[in-house]
């Protein structure tokens, strides 16, 4: 490289995004590959051969090992045939004689594991697919499976050895599903880039509970983005400044100090109830996805978890978790909590939620298809040991379990008998659960809003999940970028859905939660309490701001707020007439509130 | 050598008493043919030997070890196919091996 180029190289550029989640670091970044695997062909350096040879063996024997954990992780349940079968995918993996081919002729001919590997396989699938057997056409399915394991192995190898990180770093990527960026983040991991998702995408979130600041959706300046580039991240203002001068770090650095602070100070309300001006308590729950945000939580002041993502314990498990493992994930977050509640939320997958490319089915439209509660009952077997591992954990705390994704009444009774079924032979065996586990339902379609006077007959409690209910109602695909301006969890046609499932719960008195987006919302915060919601649950990080808040709202005042906002024409005027009302009651507040 | 060659059984290339003892014909039983589990049983039975063993079909030959090379192999129920082994353990891993298919893999 010229110094000349260099130095344009090493020129301070500022990048917009979105702001996915607050906060300001500095750090070096960390590409992560993520586009299409690539088979093209590449020759190989002479002395670079042992060392691909080495890293085909090292993916070879990594693919395996996952499939040894899938196995491991569901054998309790699975008889004869289906464990044969992944049986059989271990012994492709292993193949001595594939294997032997590919390591000879990297070695020969000087090609990269992934071509050679690519062609070999691609091969035996042209063979089977002349076969007239059934039962080989068949097989073409499993074989590119297995192709696409080992394929991804390899690029992960490479990428390890690439990068030798030393201190914390920001990780971007073009896009990076919530399983994955759940698997990275380590404690090295201090902030996220991404090219595409908005701010509620499934991995936008997971920053957000876990603390770390996000600038998403930066598109096509992704690649002014170099391995190693040393960036601030303003996740307040979804903005990056990549190799910033020194009169920008000095003038992030003061705002990273004051940020923190304004943090701090919150914290000093924490143990304080949330209670209205004029009496009225607000439950303020946390949503979780990992253990390890439990203590957070505490620290943050929670009143209890509200949402238990449960589906994180599948993409750190790498696969379905057993009883057993889930069994234990539970107990262990409701003994920390109690006698505080904790909400389990059964498997929300599918959607934006697969663990990576090679267990996600094609569909066209997959937030109109296979997910959620859908899966779940498809999938009796694994959703009755679910609904077993929760009974069993209840025994020792504060427990309620609540369905994702519920359209229709029948997923409601389905689910229902399941869960009787499941305590009748708990009940025989003698193992013990709470009698009085609270069954409730999340509130995120449309037709669940619409129909709530009659689910409300039927459950226990509602959450709204507004993110999804936004996403519904607008017809706005929540973790496409190119609609963030059209995805607005303010408009006025989910504020009525939220108003009229709210309005249900309370005539057929059960509680009402709200667990999106929104509820983590300085913003909403007045509003949905104005609403009537008993409770709020968000990331633990907002916790102490909509604390404040509720604190210095009158409960009657905000029901007016609520009734006005609720004729408002527009997102506009609708979130104006909020800001409004929060300046007028917090004169000189400067925490930021997000978009 | 004359009369021997002239009385042996058609199906065996016979040179030898060893060559007997490592080299088998032997019919698929079970209905699946070698499909599925069967195979992974062949293939994990033979990976517990030293030898190399090879199973022959119609003048293709495969590595039993590997479940690619078995599968290729399309063995209906009903067909034959020759095991042979060689290495310090073939004459057992040939007696495991058709045990395995009399057995019909274990089916029942």
């Amino acid at each position: 490289m010229s110094s000349k180029r260099k130095k344009e190289y090493e020129k301070e550029i500022t990048i917009l995004g979105i702001p996915g989640s607050p906060g300001i670091v500095t750090g070096k970044l960390f590409l992560v590959h993520r586009d299409k695997i690539s088979t093209a062909k590449e020759i190989i350096p002479e002395s670079e051969i042992e060392y691909e040879i080495a890293r085909f063996r090292e993916a070879v024997s990594e693919a395996a090992n996952d499939i040894i954990k899938i196995k491991r992780n569901i054998s309790e349940k699975l008889e004869g045939e289906a464990a044969g079968i992944l049986d059989a995918q271990i012994m492709f993996i292993n193949d001595p004689e594939l294997n032997k081919q590919v390591v000879s002729i990297i070695r020969e001919q000087s090609i990269n594991a992934e071509h050679v590997y690519n062609d070999l396989i691609s091969k035996v699938i042209k063979s089977l697919q002349k076969s007239n057997s059934e039962y080989l056409k068949q097989r073409v399915y499993d074989i590119k499976g297995i192709r696409a394991r080992v394929l991804s192995r390899l690029r992960g190898i490479k990428q390890r050895h690439l990068v030798e990180m030393n201190e914390p770093y920001i990780i971007a990527a073009r896009s990076l599903g919530a399983g994955e960026f759940a698997q990275m983040s380590g404690s090295d991991v201090i902030g996220l880039v991404t090219a595409i998702g908005g701010a509620t995408s499934h991995t936008a979130l997971l920053a957000k509970s876990l603390n770390i600041p996000s600038v998403l959706g930066i598109e096509d300046k992704f690649n002014l983005l170099q391995n190693g580039a040393r960036i601030i991240l303003d996740g307040n203002q979804g903005k990056i400044i990549v190799n910033p001068t020194s009169s920008s770090r000095e003038l992030y650095k003061d705002r990273e100090v004051k940020f923190v602070r304004e943090r701090e100070q919150l914290l000093v309300t924490k143990d304080e109830p949330a209670v209205t001006t004029d009496g009225r308590k607000v439950g303020l729950l946390a949503n979780i996805e990992l253990l390890s945000e439990v203590d957070k939580a505490i620290n943050a002041g929670a009143d209890g978890i509200g949402l238990y993502r449960s589906e994180f314990l599948y993409f750190t498990h790498g696969g379905l978790p057993s009883e057993e493992q889930q069994f234990r994930a539970y107990s262990r977050i409701v003994r920390k909590m109690h006698p505080k509640p904790v909400t389990i939320r059964t498997f929300d997958l599918g959607g934006d939620k697969f663990i990576d490319e090679t267990h996600r089915p094609y569909e066209r439209n997959p937030f109109l298809g296979w997910r959620a509660i859908r899966i779940s009952l498809s999938l009796p077997e694994y959703f009755r040991c679910q609904l077993r591992a929760i009974l069993r954990a209840s025994a020792f705390g504060n427990v309620s379990m609540m369905l994702p994704m519920v359209s229709d009444i029948s997923e409601i009774k389905k689910s229902k008998t399941m869960f009787t079924e499941v305590k009748e032979e708990l009940r025989a065996k003698g193992i013990e659960f709470d009698e009085n586990l609270k069954f409730g339902i999340m509130v995120e379609v449309p037709s669940a809003a619409l129909n709530a006077d009659s689910l409300a007959q039927h459950v226990d409690f509602f959450s709204i999940g507004t993110n999804d209910l936004t996403q519904y109602t607008l017809a706005v695909d929540r973790s496409n970028e190119a609609l963030s301006e059209l995805f607005q969890s303010f408009h006025p046609s989910v504020l009525k859905l939220t108003a009229m499932a709210i309005k249900e719960a309370k005539g057929a008195g059960i509680p009402v939660s709200i667990c999106g987006e929104l509820a983590g919302d300085p913003l909403a915060a007045a509003l949905l309490v104005g609403l009537g919601a008993d409770s709020l649950s968000a990331p633990y990080t907002m916790l102490p701001l909509i604390k404040e808040i509720i604190r210095k709202i009158s409960s009657q005042e905000a029901g007016k707020l609520a009734q006005r906002a609720l004729k408002l024409e527009n997102t506009a005027e609708i979130r104006n007439s909020l800001a409004n009302y929060l300046t007028d009651i917090f004169e000189g507040l400067s925490s930021p509130i997000h978009k | 050598m004359i009369k021997s060659a002239v009385f042996r059984e058609p199906e065996f290339d016979i040179l030898n008493i060893e060559d007997y003892l490592r080299e088998k014909k032997i019919q698929i039983l079970n209905k699946m043919g070698l499909h599925a589990r069967p195979a992974a049983m062949l293939v994990s039975t033979a990976s517990k030997f030293k030898s190399d063993i090879f199973a022959i079909k119609d003048g293709t030959e495969v590595n039993c070890k590997s479940i690619m090379g078995v599968m290729m192999l399309a063995a209906e129920t009903g067909s034959w196919i020759i095991l042979r082994a060689e290495g310090p353990d073939e004459i057992e891993a040939i007696d495991s091996l058709s045990k395995l298919f009399q057995e019909k893999f274990g089916e029942q």
